[in-house]
């Protein structure tokens, strides 16, 4: 009879832990969701096939020796690490840019700095891939012919630099080099776009 | 056997039942979703929020052929009869190769990509039984050095042998349930199995590492989920794995996997476009269920020779 009422006395302690700890966390996600951004702000969203891969939806690929920034998973942190102009910002900005991610490496090649970011279309995408372009070209530096969808800029001289724009899908993809002292640009660049390429491809 | 041999079995059935659940969730219902334009919301969340955090890919796919080709590398240590092995799989495997074969003759889209679990246990089975004789480690070191050579060598190699260099990266899961048994029957030192796990998820990364196919993919992640969770089912798997849902799926394990390739997607592929998804896909796990039910019923157990 005792142990019968243990027994019982046991599974309504059990229950009633159970329901403290269920309304604890009721009470806990109410207090404290509220200032968390959604998923989506900060991720890409796992749809069709591409999504059924563990990686994340807005890989970059592996430059080498980096600094860290695998922190950054919003455009806000991309700002921040100002190296865009006021232009470049506001075409993002313009195509509600929201989840990123960034690299910054250096290696034998030179300094890479390349970003993923997530806008609101894939039409989006396209359109901020071409005006990126364009205020590249209308700060000096010269198209170069390339033969995937990619949008390649180049500039010499004293601090020669690479610029890359393209899209996959809704996210654009910013790859920058300057080279390394005695590096010749052009296969260097092509060399860390193939890279970024095989990661994402980009959209013809 | 010891004792605690003896109480694999509704472990081993929680594992299968298992299995068959999340290779039916992720080819017949996520891939084919995808595959004709769908992705639901509550598929993408259980990605976002499962998926995608735990590094299992494939929405829980591969870890269900992981865990069955861990069963099968299992059940073959244990030194089940061939006869019984080959009743249990071949009727099963030949009739889904006869309805999908039939399903595309009329028209239909049956799935095809799951084919590459036979082509690993098969060889890795004869591998084991050719080794039967040899002391446990020697067998898998064999097992060992015969996959990781074949990963090597397929990596630059034509076609077909670069597929199999492929499928001897997953050959490891096997290599790790024959493992497992070993050191549970006592024929194996813990320490030495260890090292068989540590050499096995050695070729699993060298496998990722420089097959471009499973770039993305973190398979040695599914795989350590896949150890983990046999390790954890064998032992407690025992009241679980008595259930009457348990001893249905995993005693139709392999029927429930072939029909839903062969049956499911065919009548999901057709009925698609006339009926709402969901009357779809009810159909089709209704079909898949029923075409299980008669292929172990009428087809697999008279010749086992089951009443």
């Amino acid at each position: 009879m005792s142990t019968e009422r243990k027994s019982r006395a046991s599974t309504v302690a059990a229950l009633a832990l159970v329901a403290v700890l269920v309304i604890g966390c009721v009470v806990a996600y109410q207090r404290l969701s509220g200032p968390l951004l959604p998923l989506d702000y900060r991720s890409l969203s796992a749809v069709g096939e591409e999504g059924r891969m563990a990686r994340d939806g807005l890989a970059l690929a592996d430059f080498g020796d980096s600094s860290s920034y695998a922190y950054v998973r919003e455009f806000d942190q991309i700002v921040d690490m100002k190296f865009l102009s006021g232009k470049e910002v506001a075409v993002f900005e313009d195509a509600d840019a929201t989840a990123a991610r960034a690299a910054v490496a250096s290696g034998p090649q030179g300094r890479v700095v390349a970003v993923v970011v997530k806008l609101a279309s894939a039409e989006a995408a396209q359109n901020a891939v071409d005006e990126l372009d364009q205020i590249q070209v209308d700060a000096g530096m010269h198209r170069v012919p390339s033969p995937s969808p990619v949008r390649r800029v180049e500039i010499g001289g004293r601090s020669p630099d690479g610029r890359a724009h393209y899209a996959h899908g809704r996210l654009l993809i910013r790859v920058d080099l300057a080279p390394a002292h005695g590096v010749p640009l052009g296969p260097a660049f092509t060399e860390t776009i193939n890279r970024q390429l095989k990661e994402l491809s980009a959209d013809d | 056997m010891t004792e605690q041999t003896s109480h694999a079995k509704p472990g081993l059935r929680v594992i299968v039942a298992l299995s068959a659940v999340l290779v039916l969730y992720s080819y017949v219902g996520a891939l084919w979703l995808n595959r004709h334009g769908y992705s639901p919301a509550s598929l993408v969340t259980i990605r976002d929020w499962v998926n995608k955090p735990s590094g299992i890919s494939d929405d829980f796919g591969v870890l269900g052929v992981s865990l069955l080709l861990m069963t099968a590398g299992f059940v073959v240590a244990r030194g089940t009869p061939l006869r019984r092995m080959l009743t249990a799989t071949l009727p099963a495997l030949a009739v889904t190769a006869v309805v999908t074969a039939v399903a595309q003759l009329l028209g239909g889209e049956p799935f095809l990509g799951l084919g590459w679990p036979v082509a690993i246990a098969v060889p890795a089975t004869a591998l084991a039984f050719a080794t039967r004789r040899l002391p446990p480690v020697a067998g898998l070191s064999i097992h060992l050095a015969v996959s990781g050579t074949l990963m090597f060598v397929g990596l630059h190699a034509p076609a077909l042998l670069h597929e199999a260099g492929l499928l001897a990266g997953f050959a490891q899961l096997f290599v790790l349930g024959e493992m497992l048994w070993y050191v549970r029957a006592e024929r194996l030192k813990p320490w030495a199995g260890s090292l068989v796990a540590v050499a096995a998820f050695a070729i699993l990364l060298l496998t990722e590492h420089r097959y471009a196919e499973w770039y993305g993919f973190w398979y040695p992640v599914t795989a350590l989920f896949a150890l983990l969770l046999f390790l954890l089912a064998l032992p407690s798997g025992q009241i679980a794995g008595e259930s009457a849902l348990v001893r249905w799926l995993s005693s139709r394990a392999i029927w429930l996997i072939g029909a839903g390739c062969a049956l499911g997607w065919t009548i999901l592929g057709l009925s698609h476009e006339h009926l709402p998804l969901v009357v779809s896909g009810a159909a089709a796990v209704l079909a898949t269920g029923l075409a299980a039910e008669a292929g172990h019923r009428y087809v697999e157990r008279p010749l086992a020779g089951a009443r």
